[in-house]
């Protein structure tokens, strides 16, 4: 929290946090400090954490319910989508003139989940032939979703001229750099319970990797499952890009790097890659910010310097996932 | 109480998959299916099994239709075993196995559930293969891993009498060595004997022969013939199901017919 623009100290980032529950002056630090660090620094890392946690967790229900570690919403289009439906959701709350309050952050996750469920009806669509989804069909649908909904959202920035549409690079490479506490709260209130439904099916999630007919052997209403996943998986995306945009590969690289450590019950992975994903991405943010300090990168350049080469390994050295 | 299929056809526009198929299985009893290659068993267990309706007849247990049973409930009267053994992930055969239990423990396993596991690996030999990754393993092993987890399914940790369990299996040998073969023959048949109804696609007929109470005999979507291994195996009606010459004669050791196909064309 300490690391930016404007340099705190931890002892000064502990003194400021006392002194906001009215113990004073334990060290010496500056209004400025004070106001960057409450205003900007601590919304900015729980949203990090949120938004992390959102994309892990919703690689863990994709892949689990594609039976895939190749899965990633923000690889697939559903990203894409969502920012779509974010960037139309603020262009709406901008004319309403609710875009600096409540309403106008829920009607954006609201419009980025619309658009996310409707991506991942069309991947579905695309990808799943008589119960089972042909993995190389989904990435090869998603290139092709990706590429639209970047057009499209690029239009839209384009057609809205308003600086809260931000650019298009926000949307499709993501930051953290406008977070401000309301995101953080409805985040909160929309990750966390969402990440305890996950962990709730994990065991269906299990049975599904027998495959659907099998699952629908075990008692399971596989059609429901489906439905289910696929609205939790969207709506942890469209969170995450209404936050900060598409960052991409963290909903790739975190399930599997987390499996073998916790073995493969989609409970336990559920739960562990929400944490890592949350650690994963304050230490990018961290370094997105100060890599080239004063300038910012944008955080998904980091995330994808780390998950292009990640997903290039896991298919060099698991050929089989794209044969099935 | 028992398992029926009265009057099934599935018909997928010209083409007749399933024509007016009857199959009852009770408790206690081994029911084999055979028949040539497209002949349409693997169809009528996926019908049995509740995945496709049917265009016309209707599926039975205890003379509810299936459609009548909620899935859970069903789920823990009759297990399947698929052809399709793939899982994903790396998951172990231990982990593969437990998953028969989703039913019973709606997804937290007990110390039951593990109890029933380790029995039923044992009983098919592989509790030596229980921690291994089930991706690992050779094609027989996942057979038998499947075969466990199918058991497990519809077992009790103590037999309670009264409910009926029934077993609907798809080549649960095919893959596996003559050793095996009767392993898993002689725990199915132990099963049957504990009270639960089989059903199980069969291509070897001799194992039909040897552990099966009736076989019934499938060609080109139509039941030719069914009733005891004595029956339904004779020469001149292997002959024509399966298109090629065949030689039954009685086990040199034992009381049930064995059958040889294409015998050498010199024999007299």
């Amino acid at each position: 929290m300490g690391i930016g623009a404007v340099t705190i100290s931890p002892a000064e980032v502990l003194a400021i946090l006392v002194g906001q529950i009215g113990i004073d002056q334990i060290d010496e630090y500056s209004d400025r400090q004070e106001t960057v660090l409450t205003a900007i620094r601590i919304p900015r890392v729980l949203a990090t954490a949120l938004v992390g946690a959102a994309w892990a967790s919703a690689g863990v229900a994709m892949q689990g319910l594609y039976r895939t570690p190749l899965a990633d919403p923000a690889l697939v289009g559903i990203g894409g989508g969502a920012a779509l439906g974010a960037a139309l959701g603020t262009a709406a709350a901008v004319s309403l003139g609710i875009v600096a309050q409540y309403a106008g952050t829920v009607l954006v996750v609201a419009a980025a989940f619309v658009a996310a469920l409707i991506a991942a009806a069309i991947v579905y669509r695309v990808a799943a032939s008589s119960g089972r989804v042909v993995v190389a069909t989904m990435l090869l649908a998603g290139i092709a979703l990706t590429a639209f909904f970047a057009a499209v959202t690029a239009l839209v920035v384009a057609a809205g001229r308003t600086p809260e549409l931000g650019s298009v690079a926000f949307w499709t490479l993501g930051s953290f750099a406008g977070i401000v506490g309301r995101d953080v709260v409805v985040g909160a209130l929309v990750v966390i319970p969402l990440i305890v439904v996950l962990a709730r099916l994990g065991p269906r999630l299990d049975a599904l990797a027998l495959g659907e007919s099998e699952a629908g052997h075990l008692g399971i209403d596989v059609r429901r499952l489906t439905l289910v996943i696929s609205a939790v998986f969207a709506l942890l995306t469209a969170v995450a890009v209404a936050t900060a945009g598409v960052i991409a590969f963290v909903a790739l690289m975190v399930p599997s790097l987390i499996r073998p450590w916790v073995g493969q019950s989609h409970r336990v992975v559920a739960i562990g890659s929400a944490l890592l994903g949350a650690t994963l991405l304050v230490i990018a943010d961290v370094l997105a910010r100060s890599l080239f300090s004063p300038t910012e990168l944008s955080i998904g350049i980091i995330t994808t310097l780390l998950g292009a080469p990640f997903f290039l390994w896991l298919l060099l050295h698991e050929r089989g996932l794209l044969a099935r | 109480m028992t398992y029926a299929a009265i009057g099934l056809s599935i018909r997928i526009g010209e083409a007749t998959l399933l024509d007016d198929i009857s199959v009852e299985v009770q408790p206690g009893e081994i029911v084999a299916v055979a028949g040539p290659n497209g002949a349409g068993k693997t169809t009528l267990i996926s019908v049995l099994a509740g995945d496709r309706p049917p265009t016309s007849g209707a599926v039975t247990l205890e003379k509810r239709a299936l459609a009548d049973w909620s899935r859970v409930e069903l789920a823990r009267r009759r297990s399947v075993m698929s052809t399709d053994r793939a899982v994903a992930f790396a998951f172990t055969a231990q982990e593969v196995a437990l998953m028969g239990r989703m039913p019973l423990h709606g997804g937290d396993p007990g110390d039951v559930d593990h109890e029933v596991i380790g029995e039923m690996l044992e009983a098919v030999d592989c509790s030596h293969l229980a921690d291994r990754v089930y991706a690992t393993l050779s094609t027989g092993e996942r057979q038998r891993v499947q075969l466990a987890r199918a058991i497990a399914q519809v077992t009790d940790a103590e037999e309670t009498a009264g409910t009926e369990r029934f077993l609907l299996l798809d080549e649960p040998t095919s893959s596996l060595d003559p050793a095996h073969q009767h392993t898993a023959m002689r725990l199915i048949r132990r099963m049957a004997d504990a009270g639960r109804g089989v059903l199980a696609v069969l291509h070897d007929l001799n194992l039909a022969s040897a552990y099966a109470d009736r076989v019934v005999l499938m060609g080109d979507g139509r039941v030719v013939e069914s009733g005891t291994p004595s029956e339904v195996l004779r020469a001149d009606l292997l002959e024509s199901v399966f298109d090629i010459p065949m030689l039954v004669i009685p086990h040199p050791l034992l009381s049930h017919p064995l059958v040889v196909a294409e015998p050498h064309q010199d024999a007299p």
